[in-house]
């Protein structure tokens, strides 16, 4: 009996031990379970709905300009030009599309409230730029502006900026790059100039002179009187400076010549003909080409020690180089290869290495100040065409076509690409030649409108 | 957070210690005495007989718990589900195929094959774009099929399992691991065309809205991502740049806030977006990549 109550108690026990365990078994599991549930539930998988967008458009963004606010008549004129020459800029840009003044239901009063950002909405502005104008004794000028996101009803930029009162165009011109910089995430270039030839008479006797005018055309004066040929005008990117060629006493040379001071200096006494300056990233050296028995070949030039260096040795033709914007690499032009064709080199001249590789023949390439592309000029099937391609050569586009189109020149946040592009008017040989700009993207093709027929275009770095 | 934490660390305690007594008391259950031959035979009959298993729970209901609780869910899903899968599949997907059938009707009887030929267009067609999006909806048709068994199942499992086993919660555990949240439930159980129709939608609402900055220098590797909360009528509550981290350029500025302005500007909503799905599509992840444009 005894052994039967032990194996009893045991037995009992013993289920009991089971039964608890058996519990926590089950516990387990479930608690095993409940943790992968939280598991399975963290996925996303269903949480949200993602979608892609791969397609856009690529179209202005409409910006409105309101007149600069001002308490004196005079101040209000200044106000409107001032909203005038932004809007002009921002739209030439062809990223920027002016709303209507008209259509504006209710122009803010004052600049320090903010906008009521519904009213824009309905007329579908996205941008909405405000400013006022203060004019402080005889001459000074206080000009203030913001920028404001109409969608999400915040600033994106306020400024205020003094100056005489004959810069308000400058003014109105670094307001623009503001916006502009602001929108695109691109470094503005309206508060710039641009360099060129202007060219009148018959086309066997053609005056060409140096003349300087604002990217917008305005401001327009010669910089030489037109008595000997000048050619191939380069902007120093660091000084107000401009280089190029000119036949001055019928030997073609290159020229330095200092805006500011109008003074004009030729750059070393080379005992060959020297061409194509430019102006190293630094803006203290320059190379160029010089041609010399017959051969022409890459040399740089140190400006504060004159010290000339040769780059290239070939018996081929070796022109038109062109630094890198870190001033690192040089892009030239040769026909070593059999044909012209673009070249990369180290500014040292080492490592030379092919980049173009298409059909034609390809001419002055220019470094994109950006650093990112090359344009070119290209001819090819009894054409021409200005084009871009990638540093390596890869991914070449052709923007322009025309007779003659060439010498591209980057504007100075490398967005847009100005050239000159001749076209024949008479059977006689008439020639008309007028610059162009076109975005970098290959739309947005602009005339920009000078007193007379104008080529070889250079753009200045932002006037600072 | 402080009593979560210390419940989970319970949880987690809990499942250490099973996990170290637990299991040896299963083996010894298998071990200790002649329990276990009935144990090994209810699976057999599990597998192969059906009717049986109903038999089987009336003389020892404690030890099967104990043993077959993971098993039976399995099985049973397994069995009742198929045809119910097939049936359902037929139903959602039926009438994308339909208007193609009717033409091959004509060429007599090649059904399977010219099904699987449209089958075979439509694989080769994804790939050619992405490996990954194919996989993507693949695993959305699994999931979508896991949903389709329950609420088919669920009133048939209650008639046939009545006599064979409860469930229990081991279960209907193993259910709500196949599941997803049951709150959401009739909004997710969606059919890929229906998903397709939402994500078109959207992106017809923004392709000619977003206007992107297709000079910017390398603007094909600006890729802004945001999340977008909507409201009931499809206009939009709320956006937010998520990848802001990776916008901190300029111009990853700029494609940020173009990408934004096109999804808070007025003219581009409401998006046109069913109702009864809101739940889905209240919060929408956006992400606008130019690469494919930019060609690069």
């Amino acid at each position: 009996m005894h052994m039967n109550n032990s194996n009893i108690k045991k037995s009992v026990i013993s289920n009991i031990i089971r039964g608890f365990l058996s519990v926590l078994t089950k516990s387990v599991g479930i608690i095993v379970s409940i943790n992968l549930l939280f598991l399975v539930n963290a996925e996303p998988c269903n949480a949200e709905l993602q979608v892609d967008i791969t397609r856009g458009v690529v179209k202005p963004i409409p910006v409105a300009v309101t007149n600069f606010l001002g308490s004196s008549q005079k101040e209000l004129n200044l106000g409107r030009n001032i909203a005038l020459v932004v809007k002009a800029d921002l739209v030439r840009s062809g990223l920027f599309s002016a709303v209507d003044e008209k259509a504006y239901i209710d122009v803010e009063k004052s600049i320090d409230t903010k906008p009521i950002f519904g009213n824009w909405r309905l007329i579908k502005t996205q941008a909405l730029s405000q400013g006022k104008v203060e004019v402080i004794g005889n001459n000074r000028l206080k000009v203030q502006f913001r920028l404001w996101d109409v969608f999400a009803e915040q600033q994106m930029v306020g400024q205020v900026y003094s100056t005489i009162a004959g810069n308000w165009r400058r003014i109105a011109h670094i307001i623009a790059d503001a916006i502009y910089k602001r929108v695109t995430g691109e470094n503005g270039y309206f508060d710039t100039r641009v360099v060129y030839i202007a060219e009148s008479g018959p086309s066997n006797r053609r005056t060409k002179r140096l003349a300087i005018m604002d990217q917008d055309g305005e401001n327009h004066h010669f910089l030489t009187d037109g008595s000997s040929l000048v050619l191939t005008p380069r902007f120093s990117p660091s000084r107000q400076e401009i280089t190029y060629m000119s036949y001055h006493g019928d030997v073609p040379r290159v020229y330095i010549f200092n805006i500011d001071s109008g003074r004009q200096e030729l750059l070393g006494d080379f005992p060959g003909m020297t061409f194509a300056p430019r102006f190293s990233p630094d803006g203290n050296g320059v190379v160029m080409s010089m041609a010399k028995d017959g051969n022409s070949e890459i040399y740089s030039m140190d400006l504060r020690n004159r010290k000339v260096r040769r780059l290239t040795k070939h018996s081929a033709i070796d022109t038109s180089p062109h630094y890198s914007p870190d001033g690192r690499r040089i892009v030239f032009n040769s026909d070593r290869g059999g044909s012209q064709q673009i070249y990369v080199m180290d500014a040292d001249g080492g490592r030379v290495k092919r980049i173009s590789f298409g059909r034609g023949r390809y001419a002055t390439p220019v470094w994109s100040p950006r650093g990112d592309l090359i344009a070119f000029t290209k001819m090819t099937g009894g054409k021409f065409y200005i084009g871009v391609m990638d540093v390596d050569g890869k991914g070449e586009r052709l923007l322009v076509e025309g007779f003659l189109v060439e010498s591209p020149t980057w504007s100075p946040n490398g967005r847009v690409i100005m050239f000159f592009r001749e076209t024949p008017v008479s059977k006689k040989g008439g020639i008309v030649s007028k610059l162009y700009s076109i975005d970098l993207t290959g739309f947005n093709e602009r005339e920009l409108v000078t007193p007379m027929d104008a080529s070889d275009p250079a753009w200045s770095p932002l006037i600072p | 957070m402080r009593s979560s934490i210390i419940v989970s660390l319970v949880l987690h305690a809990l499942v250490v210690v099973v996990g170290i007594f637990g299991l040896p008391e299963v083996r010894k259950v298998l071990i200790v005495k002649n329990v276990p031959m009935v144990v090994e035979v209810i699976p057999s009959a599990l597998a192969t007989n059906i009717p049986s298993i109903s038999q089987l729970p009336e003389k020892s209901s404690k030890k099967k718990t104990k043993t077959h609780t993971p098993s039976p869910p399995v099985r049973e899903k397994k069995i009742p589900v198929r045809p119910k899968r097939l049936t359902e599949k037929e139903r959602d997907i039926v009438p994308i195929p339909d208007p193609i059938k009717p033409k091959f009707k004509k060429k007599n009887d090649k059904k399977p094959v010219i099904k699987q030929k449209v089958r075979k267009k439509l694989i080769k067609v994804k790939p050619r774009r992405k490996p990954k999006p194919p996989d993507r909806f693949a695993m959305v048709l699994k999931n979508l099929e896991k949903d389709f068994k329950r609420p088919i199942t669920e009133p048939k499992k209650s008639k046939k399992r009545k006599a064979a086993k409860q469930t229990d919660l081991m279960e209907r555990l193993s259910k709500s691991l196949s599941k997803r949240p049951t709150e959401f439930d009739s909004n997710k159980t969606i059919t890929m065309s229906e998903r397709n129709a939402m994500i078109n939608a959207v992106k017809r609402r923004m392709e000619p809205c977003w206007n992107f900055h297709a000079g910017s220098k390398k603007a094909q590797d600006i890729i802004v991502e945001l999340k977008v909360k909507l409201r009931p009528d499809g206009r939009v509550l709320g956006a937010n740049i998520i990848n802001q981290s990776a916008l901190n350029t300029n111009f990853g500025r700029a494609a940020g806030e173009s990408a934004l302005r096109a999804v808070l500007n007025p003219d581009c909503q409401p998006y046109n977006l069913p109702i009864k799905r809101y739940n889905v599509w209240k919060d929408l992840k956006l992400t606008f990549n130019p690469r494919e444009m930019l060609g690069r």
